[in-house]
């Protein structure tokens, strides 16, 4: 156990010391100028998801976890994936919202209140 | 009674019955930054101005050394935790002490920067962005101050079940310390997010 623990210890030294020189990479990726926007938010991103493998993986121990979390971590995934690219469905109508559905409000509460007035 | 399933893994799950609730917790928590996140983005996308919301206004070098003091401090949770698993409760209490100090600091840092921000006349309502920033920067400050309670109390009163339940006691910190890294690992997306993209 003693010994077990003691490599786990070298293990966390070394992600610390990984996690702070990421930190600063990105600060200082955010200096250079990139003449296509994207690709400084892709790298900035990139290298926080690499960050956030090495939290993930080793302090919270899903590098050596029970199938159930990461079953349960798989489903999180999917469900964040439709919750984050249904909003750009909407966004960009991919939805192709029908144009007989009538989406102006205002005419529906004309409507409600028209009736409200004869009871 | 015994509550079942604190110490000994359930057979069928493989894992005690805490270190699962915690899990399905942070997967709603995941749901819930991750809503935010996408408006966000679609803010961002939809809005041809963003550029003049005063994101450049932003406070890097703090926003850098905060990143450097929950990094720490979760460092120091994950030895609290090795220190218990190696029977050291004196280097536990040094190693959460460090963790609570560390979470304190980072509001403090968090208090300046607000305040600085609220001098300048910048508000949540004086644009989106500002919205956006001040709505997860102050989420995620509230999920610091949750972790505060808990570690606070593990560090306080409740480290009484040492004495009694010694197993019982180290899940409860592995515990806490998935939820403190999974407050880590959301600043690490928040800040190139907010302040360096």
């Amino acid at each position: 156990m003693s010994n077990d623990m003691n490599h786990h210890i070298k293990i966390y030294r070394n992600v610390f010391i990984g996690l702070l020189f990421l930190t600063g990479l990105t600060v200082g990726a955010s200096y250079i100028h990139f003449d296509v926007l994207w690709v400084g938010i892709a790298l900035g991103l990139a290298i926080a998801f690499v960050k956030g493998f090495l939290v993930a993986a080793n302090f919270m121990h899903l590098n050596d976890e029970k199938s159930f979390i990461y079953l349960t971590l798989c489903m999180t995934v999917v469900f964040f994936l439709v919750l984050f690219f249904m909003p750009t469905l909407w966004h960009n109508d991919l939805l192709k919202t029908p144009n007989h559905i009538p989406i102006q409000n205002g005419e529906v509460y004309k409507e409600i209140d028209y009736h409200g007035d004869h009871h | 009674m015994k509550i079942p399933y604190n110490e000994e893994l359930r057979p069928d799950t493989g894992l005690y019955n805490a270190k699962l609730g915690i899990w399905l917790f942070l997967a709603s928590e995941v749901m819930l930054f991750g809503g935010l996140f996408s408006a966000y983005i679609m803010l961002r996308l939809s809005d041809p101005n963003w550029a003049n919301y005063g994101q450049s206004a932003l406070n890097v070098p703090l926003a850098t050394l905060n990143t450097a003091v929950l990094i720490s401090s979760s460092v120091t949770m994950v030895m609290s935790w090795v220190s218990l698993k190696l029977n050291d409760l004196k280097k536990y209490k040094f190693y959460m002490g460090l963790t609570l100090l560390c979470s304190f600091g980072f509001l403090i840092i968090k208090y300046i920067e607000y305040t600085s921000k609220f001098d300048h006349g910048l508000y949540p309502s004086t644009n989106n962005f500002l919205a956006v920033y001040f709505t997860l920067t102050g989420l995620h400050g509230l999920h610091v101050i949750g972790g505060i309670l808990v570690n606070g109390y593990f560090f306080g009163p409740g480290i009484k079940m040492w004495n009694t339940e010694p197993e019982r006691f180290t899940n409860r910190i592995e515990v806490a310390g998935l939820y403190w890294h999974f407050v880590d690992l959301v600043w690490i997306f928040l800040f190139p997010a907010l302040y360096l993209l």
